[in-house]
């Protein structure tokens, strides 16, 4: 790795850099206003320091998917749609909680009271958090250039440390400490998981003996590892580990537990950072690992892949019908989105793509990326409803908004639309590309079913699964409008009871008005995201299915004979045991 | 006339997005009264054409993205009237609610406008994906006019609504895509590129030269059958419609009868029987006995109602069973007498709709045993009010008449017709037994009439004077008369525009009907003489197989 090739993750270093300084800084001068400016600023800073590394950047290309460089970077269409989208959700978190800590219009007369039951002067955190908030937009986008196991890692933590941080910041309350302990021991278990399943694999490549030149934790030397087929049921395993890990980040079932209590026990600024960011890394983390550098162990990971996400839709659409507060029922909605964004991740490991953008990995940046969008949205309407001192918490206090302010609700309305999938929103196309996808995939799949069958009576009927799974997909969004829905006709369809007082601040509005707009104008002219997101699929499914039309034979006998061999060394270990 | 059709297509949606605040009702009428002159343009410009009329077609996401999804919107037969209704009773809804609606006027009648974009784009849509944008569009402005502007139970109305149909029109979705997906997977005729399309044209086109196998063409036909039968509603799933057409005010009552059923009925003639010949063949029994249990469970149950709107709701579900009962009959007669019946139910259904708002208006009740002798008190209402009445019990010289007689006539020829179906005995059963739904309907709403306008009141003693149809509620209900009259007098001015289409449309599965009926009789033939015969199996369970061998076959038609 050369010094050179640093230039890869120019912005994210600034970001890192950016924070460090608000960081120290912040301890000796309090604002509010001149942090959050200084947090906005930076990202433009990063944006536009993207921006200057064109396509024609020489150490980019050099960095870039086809060869699959030397460095621990890499710098293809997903990377750069990763960082982007990072950058754009950084910018609508930070203007989310710009006003989070009070500041602004102070009422008069009203000093650093205490709040709560939490004595003292109130502390200000402005400079901490907005210096979390940048760290952990870095570390997603670390993540997405990250082609190395051990930068993987970090990046993962570089998201991960901060979030404990801003969740012990937000709020000061028993509930509000319950949370960010909850979440600091479930995250550290699941990196503990995700690490452990890293270490298998970076025995594999050094076992199989890293090809020439690269570290055995580059994610390279797993590929060329997992490619020589002697791996067997410790693949398997290593499979289910790393899938375990990140879903945990992705609040899939059955990890998902954390979620609506962390949600419900923090503010809603780390609420919308918690069910965007963590998630897009692990999604971006797992199309890294299971897809690109485990391609032979495909016919292994999509089962797997489409039973945590159908399991994932259905418990989590369930269970939100029944809350009624509001950080709860985004947390069981954003659990549920997950489960669409696992099924065009399991599309795309089934291999089923044929048309551009109904590529499962396409389908799967452009979800997330409306999804984000809407859920950031729908949270920036809660922050800005409420103070610093109250929260909206209870679905009845939205009661008759669309009539006190038709702006507002508006704003929340057409969210929860786009995120129940109506047209002409950007949800619905997010829906049809997923249901799409999964069509396609199990009219594709005839080919690989037919091979299967000659080979031996391989169990996995693709066909029959994707169009399951698309059934149940479709039901589970008939079953989510239910509860979108009623957000909506709370909002409308409910007389007014208590007056609302928004003063979260203008920098909230603006941000749900930004995502409100984003929503329509996606869901008018879908064309240019889901052109930019086909592109960042395809690379890395070029990547993949050139391996895969290799692999395919290789690893469906291959895989049959290893498990094969390793019942017959289970049985003969038991009988000699006896 | 592209230009046209896009113009009263995107006219509402504008002053839907930019109403003023004072005078939207002005503007709103302005805007639907616009719009009915641009379609009767339309109308009376309309070409019979193989390529569809007014047609446009513009890139929506674009070639590059794999998925041409294309703004592709033009009119045809089936279409063109169902179009025109829709901005006939746009102009009834938006003076209905003239001076009851107060509250939030402008946002009122910014849904009104959104709904009526959205219900013309679903029948001028030839895409299939624009088709689907523009059906689900529709729900949103109706979920906020019942909600909002409903009766008591509009909470509850409004998002049963919302869900039953959602719920069935995603399987509709799911259902358009596999046909898509299906005709990608075929090898393309002469050229080598496999292309994904949309178009709903060249998708029939398709299904036509290479149809699905059976099995498939039935999955696809349920999972598009979910989301159509819950919207127009046929029998076991009609139930959210009492609710939500009682709850919902006037004007949405007016066009959740008069139009968004008929989205219903238009898509599953549209793919249904259009795109999936074989599957409705082999189903056609028992679509025929549901439509036949909505025709008359609708009726009887619409008998024993108190309450005039539940009355008229109920009565909805027995009338779209005739107009199902039309289309799966797949006959030439029935199904433009189906396609005739769509318009005038729209029309009678929603004109009585109109009339019970207004007598809610004048009597803050709408229980049949609380009104008595209103015929005295308001004649012109009362006259108004018969002619709507005798339209939907089918009067020869009313709309109803036209649509329901050619109805009737297919159905009694399906099962008469030759060759002989094999399942003669159900379909004779079937046809006989819709009579009684006409019956039943004449019995139910006279019944109505006599107790509200004629019956002496005994239990109120209200004689105070109210005042009769005033001049805005005239001009509100004139346009219908005038259709009433116009359709019961000249029905082939209506039929000629929609027959040449339908009769293109319903070709292949008349075959498949036709066909099946030939080796099912010939077969039972064989079996009643040479007990000993194996009736072949791909006879009856594989339409695709044997196609070649009535498809050269010159269909005919008994009439």
């Amino acid at each position: 790795m050369s010094v050179e090739s640093l230039r890869v993750i120019l912005p994210e270093i600034a970001l890192v850099v950016a924070a460090v300084a608000i960081y120290l800084l912040g301890a000796f001068w309090k604002s509010q206003r001149a942090w959050s400016w200084a947090a906005g600023l930076s990202l433009v800073a990063a944006a536009v320091v993207l921006w200057m590394q064109g396509p024609g950047d020489e150490v980019l290309r050099g960095a870039s998917s086809d060869t699959w460089g030397g460095g621990p970077f890499r710098s293809d269409a997903l990377a750069r749609f990763g960082q982007w989208l990072a950058l754009g959700l950084g910018g609508l978190l930070t203007l989310g909680s710009a006003r989070l800590f009070g500041g602004g219009r102070r009422h008069p007369g009203e000093q650093d009271c205490p709040v709560g039951e939490a004595a003292g002067p109130r502390f200000d955190g402005t400079s901490e958090y907005v210096g979390s908030l940048l760290l952990t937009i870095a570390g997603l986008m670390l993540v997405t250039v990250a082609a190395d196991l051990v930068l993987l890692f970090v990046a993962l933590e570089l998201i991960s440390i901060p979030t404990y941080i801003l969740l012990y910041l937000g709020r000061n309350d028993a509930e509000s400490q319950e949370s960010a302990v909850k979440y600091f021991f479930l995250s550290v278990l699941s990196s503990a998981i995700l690490l452990y399943g890293f270490s298998f694999l970076c025995g594999m490549a050094g076992f199989a003996g890293a090809p020439g030149g690269h570290d055995m934790t580059q994610l390279v030397s797993v590929r060329a590892a997992m490619d020589s087929g002697r791996l067997g049921t410790l693949a398997v395993l290593t499979l289910v580990l790393v899938v375990a890990g990140l879903s945990f980040r992705v609040a899939a079932v059955p990890f998902h537990f954390y979620a609506p209590d962390v949600y419900q026990g923090t503010t809603h600024p780390n609420a919308a950072l918690l069910s965007v960011v963590p998630k897009a890394a692990g999604l971006v983390a797992l199309v890294r690992i299971v897809v690109e550098a485990m391609p032979s162990m495909a016919a292994e990971a999509w089962p797997l892949v489409l039973a945590v996400a159908l399991l994932t839709m259905s418990v989590a659409n369930v269970m939100a019908l029944w809350q009624d507060n509001l950080r709860r029922l985004l947390a069981y909605s954003s659990i549920a989105q997950a489960g669409y964004l696992l099924l065009a991740l399991a599309v795309a490991l089934a291999g089923g793509s044929r048309v551009g953008a109904w590529n499962g990995l396409a389908t799967l940046w452009f979800y997330l990326t409306t999804y984000s969008l809407a859920t950031i949205g729908a949270f920036a309407v809660l922050e800005h409803l409420g103070s610093p001192e109250r929260r909206v918490d209870s679905m009845d206090e939205l009661a008759g908004l669309g009539r006190t302010r038709p702006a507002v609700a508006g704003a929340l309305a057409l969210c929860m639309l786009s995120l129940t999938g109506v047209p002409p929103l950007a949800g619905f196309w997010g829906k049809l590309l997923v249901f799409g996808a999964a069509l396609d995939a199990s009219a594709s799949a005839d080919g690989l079913v037919a091979m299967a069958r000659q080979v031996g009576n391989l169990p996995h009927n693709l066909h029959w699964w994707f169009i399951t799974a698309a059934v149940v997909g479709v039901l589970n969004a008939a079953v989510a409008a239910a509860y979108y829905l009623r957000v909506v006709g709370m909002l409308y369809f409910r007389t007014p009871s208590a007056r609302l007082r928004p003063e979260g601040g203008r920098g909230a509005w603006a941000a749900a008005l930004l995502c409100a707009a984003a929503v329509v104008a996606i869901g008018v002219d879908p064309g240019p995201l889901v052109r930019a997101a086909s592109d960042a699929g395809r690379t890395t499914d070029g990547v993949r299915s050139t391996e895969r039309a290799r692999s395919t034979e290789r690893e469906v006998g291959a895989g049959l004979s290893s498990w094969s061999s390793d019942f017959h060394r289970l049985t003969s270990g038991i009988r000699s045991y006896r | 006339m592209a230009e046209t059709l896009l113009t009263a297509l995107f006219l509402p949606l504008i002053a839907g997005l930019m109403l003023p605040r004072r005078g939207a009702r002005w503007v709103a009428l302005l805007v639907a009264l616009a719009v009915l002159a641009l379609t009767a343009v339309l109308v009376g410009r309309y070409a019979e054409g193989t390529a569809g009329f007014a047609a446009s077609r513009l890139d929506w996401l674009g070639p590059a993205t794999g998925l041409d999804v294309r703004f592709d919107v033009a009119l045809d037969g089936l279409s063109l009237w169902l179009f025109a209704l829709t901005a006939l009773l746009m102009v009834v809804a938006v003076l209905v609610g003239w001076e009851t609606i107060q509250d939030r006027a402008a946002l009122y009648y910014r849904l009104l406008m959104l709904l009526e974009t959205g219900m013309l784009g679903v029948f001028v849509a030839r895409d299939v994906i624009l088709f689907y944008v523009f059906f689900e569009f529709t729900l949103i402005p109706l979920f906020f006019l019942i909600g909002i502007w409903g009766g008591p139970e509009r909470r509850r109305a409004a998002t049963k609504f919302f869900l039953f149909t959602f719920a069935g029109s995603v399987l509709t979705f799911l259902g358009l895509l596999a046909i898509v997906l299906w005709n990608y997977d075929q090898p393309g005729a002469g050229s080598a590129v496999r292309r994904l399309t949309f178009s709903i044209p060249e998708l029939t086109v398709a299904l036509r030269a290479r149809p699905m196998g059976l099995g498939l063409q039935v999955a696809v036909f349920s999972a598009l059958f979910a989301g159509f039968a819950i919207k127009v509603p046929l029998w076991p799933l009609h139930t959210w419609l009492p609710l939500a057409h009682v709850e919902a005010p006037t004007a949405g009552s007016v066009l959740l009868a008069g139009v968004l059923l008929k989205v219903g009925t238009y898509g599953f003639a549209r793919f249904n029987v259009a795109m999936l010949p074989q599957a409705t063949a082999a189903l056609m029994p028992w679509l025929l006995w549901l439509a036949l249990a909505g025709v008359v469970y609708g009726a009887l149950v619409a008998l024993a109602q108190s309450d005039i709107k539940r009355l008229v709701a109920y009565s909805s579900v027995s009338h779209l069973g005739f107009c199902m009962l039309g289309l799966f009959a797949v006959n030439r007669l029935s199904v433009q007498g189906s396609v005739l019946q769509m318009v005038n139910h729209g029309l009678s259904t929603g004109g009585l709709f109109a009339v019970v708002g207004m007598l809610y208006e004048r009597f803050h009740t709408r229980e049949i045993g609380d009104l008595g002798g209103l015929a005295r008190r308001l004649p012109r209402l009362s006259f108004v009010t018969m002619l709507l009445v005798l339209s939907s019990i089918a009067l020869p010289g009313l709309n109803g008449f036209a649509g329901e007689f050619l109805l009737l006539l297919g159905v009694f020829q399906r099962g008469w017709g030759q060759p002989m179906p094999h399942d003669w005995l159900q379909l004779r059963t079937i046809a006989v037994l819709s009579m009684s739904g006409v019956i039943l309907g004449a019995w139910y709403m006279l019944w109505m009439y006599q107790r509200v306008f004629f019956a002496k009141n005994e239990t109120s003693g209200d004689t105070r004077p109210v005042r009769d149809m005033s001049l805005r509620e005239m001009l509100c209900l004139t346009p219908i008369v005038v259709m009433v009259f116009w359709i019961g007098l000249q029905p082939r001015f209506f039929l000629d525009r929609m027959a040449p289409t339908l009769n293109e449309l319903i070709r292949p599965a008349m075959e498949a009907v036709e066909h099946r009926a030939e080796r099912g009789g010939a077969a039972s033939a064989a079996l009643k003489n040479r007990r000993d015969v194996v009736v072949p199996h791909d006879a009856v369970s594989d339409g695709r197989e044997t196609g070649k061998g009535w498809q050269s076959r010159s269909w005919c038609n008994s009439r």
